[in-house]
């Protein structure tokens, strides 16, 4: 509902970036940070004889902060609205901590480093549209394609994200094949289910990418 | 009958117990198997459905219907199991008992106040030039209480409990080690197990092992794969060393952490080589602990015992199972206690 509102704001600006028509290109390559994504905690349960579990050792999993890269690909729809659809890589570490052994092994923590490919799809509104500096909010799906350690085992996995951002345009030539050029900051929350999570439940992480963009 | 089939120079006969204390002891791997010009082969049925005979008399509290009705309903568990393919088929009464080298598997009562502490005994008649079963007589030991009251009865075994485990030693499977014991002046007193085939029975009056887990159900279905579940499943495989050399005898568990599943096996080789089959895809936690839940001879027999001296040790990465195939080889170290 929130971005309905926003998106609804965003198109009754009015002005115009000539730098920004419908039909143009904006392609971008970004260095991204995401955070950590918690998983379930899951005990390793035996059964006793009154049926209750007994628990063998707990566990407690997470996906662990990683810096990524990634490319972004945005078609001009109209001055206000792009549609983009992003490729991200990236190995973060999927930990799980054991704890709590009822022979008293030593808590330890184990981990895989996962080879993480996210492809996203998103519509982008601009809030301004007149300014060197354009903040802008963004939502869309995306897929995930994740390898497990060793090149084994390929997992999927779904995600929805919401954010915003500034774009700040370093230089802008209507008359240029190079419409323009500049920076974007974007921070976003990414929703996100299966491909290594040990469940099924949609999980909520941070993300922060840094890009610089080109105009065609 | 297939007493026809039957080369009695090449016959042996082995025996699986089911104890309520301290294990007696007897021989038996997580596959039962015997030696062939020594390597282990393992016992397996090759024709099914197996067909089983029902002793036409009872015990008191357990008539021959209510007894041979908790052997279908256990048996039928065994059956169900979507990754295994073996069938059984219940092929009468029988005046025979169990024990008797007939060519019939029989599955009956015996009086045997001698064996104190045995609840149910497994006998095998086996071709040790193939490892094909030829017979499999189970027998419960009628100098304990039974029962068949579906919300089991105190003071008694419950019949399908112990005839859910007596029916894995009779379709070749041998003891699991997925369980935690106390030891007691009077033996031990298992705290918790998750697994239908390990060696030591809850007290009277329970019935909470009525249901196959999934470390029973890796084991029917390694022995007797059904089609396409090789391709679906796969496998840990690794050594245990200490001090730089093989540890024998260690149980290795393979955690699932999606699933929540426990499935085991153990390093019997000088090696300490092991490998566990029968894992969904994914990644797993990994654990090696001592024999030290049961006597050891309840696993297998062997002149050189097990190492028990070491600390339960997880091993350092998640180990990745991949569809239809192997982690390849990890190395556990484990130290000294």
């Amino acid at each position: 509902m929130v971005l309905v509102c926003v998106l609804l704001h965003a198109a009754r600006v009015q002005g115009q970036t000539p730098a920004s028509l419908p039909g143009h290109i904006e392609v971008a390559i970004a260095g991204e940070w995401s955070g950590a994504l918690s998983f379930s905690s899951l005990d390793a349960l035996e059964t006793d004889r009154n049926g209750q579990p007994y628990r063998l050792f707990a566990t407690e999993s997470e996906l662990r902060p990683t810096l990524g890269v990634g490319a972004k690909l945005g078609i001009v729809l109209t001055n206000r609205f792009q549609i983009e659809t992003a490729l991200s890589f990236s190995s973060p570490e999927l930990v799980v901590s054991i704890a709590s052994d009822v022979e008293n092994a030593e808590d330890v923590s184990i981990a895989e480093t996962i080879r993480q490919l996210h492809v996203q799809v998103g519509l982008v509104a601009n809030l301004t549209a007149s300014s060197r500096n354009i903040p802008f909010v963004t939502a869309g799906a995306g897929y995930l394609r994740e390898l497990h350690e060793g090149q084994t085992l390929a997992v999927d996995g779904r995600s929805l994200f919401l954010g915003g951002g500034l774009k700040h345009v370093l230089k802008s030539d209507p008359d240029s094949s190079l419409k323009g050029a500049g920076v974007r900051v974007d921070g976003r929350v990414v929703l996100r289910r299966e491909g290594v999570a040990f469940d099924d439940s949609w999980r909520l992480a941070p993300g922060l990418s840094a890009a610089l963009f080109l105009r065609f | 009958m297939r007493a026809g089939m039957r080369r009695p120079s090449l016959c042996v006969v082995l025996t699986v117990v089911l104890v309520i204390a301290q294990a007696a002891p007897a021989r038996a791997y997580l596959k039962l198997g015997v030696p062939v010009n020594g390597k282990p082969i393992e016992l397996m049925w090759k024709e099914t459905p197996v067909r089983y005979y029902v002793t036409d008399h009872g015990v008191p509290n357990v008539d021959p219907n209510q007894f041979q009705g908790a052997l279908s309903r256990a048996f039928a568990k065994w059956q169900a199991v979507p990754t295994a393919s073996i069938t059984y088929q219940f092929a009468g009464f029988t005046g025979g008992m169990p024990g008797e080298d007939d060519g019939w598997s029989t599955i009956g009562f015996l009086d045997e106040p001698d064996l104190d502490r045995v609840l149910a005994s497994t006998s095998f008649l086996v071709d040790v030039a193939t490892g094909e079963l030829l017979e499999s007589d189970i027998f419960f030991n009628a100098a304990f209480q039974w029962s068949t009251v579906a919300s089991g009865q105190a003071e008694h075994f419950d019949l399908e409990t112990i005839a859910l485990h007596e029916i894995g030693h009779l379709s070749g499977l041998g003891h699991s080690a997925l369980g935690e014991t106390t030891l007691l002046e009077a033996g031990r007193r298992v705290t918790a197990t998750e697994a239908v085939m390990f060696p030591i029975a809850f007290p009277a009056g329970t019935t909470s092992n009525r249901t196959l887990q999934p470390d029973d159900i890796a084991g029917i279905s390694d022995i007797y794969p059904d089609a396409g579940v090789n391709e679906k499943t796969g496998s840990v495989s690794g050594t245990v060393t200490k001090n730089g050399v093989g540890l024998f005898g260690s149980h290795v568990v393979a955690f699932n952490p999606t699933t929540g599943t426990l499935i085991g096996n153990f390093a019997l080789t000088e090696s300490g080589a092991f490998s566990i089959a029968g894992l969904s895809p994914g990644a797993y936690v990994i654990r090696a602990e001592p024999l030290d839940d049961a006597d050891v001879d309840s696993f297998f027999d062997r002149e050189v015992p097990p190492d028990l001296d070491f600390r339960v040790t997880f091993y350092k990465k998640l180990v990745v199972v991949p569809r239809g195939g192997d982690s390849g080889s990890i190395q556990i170290t484990v130290v000294k206690k």
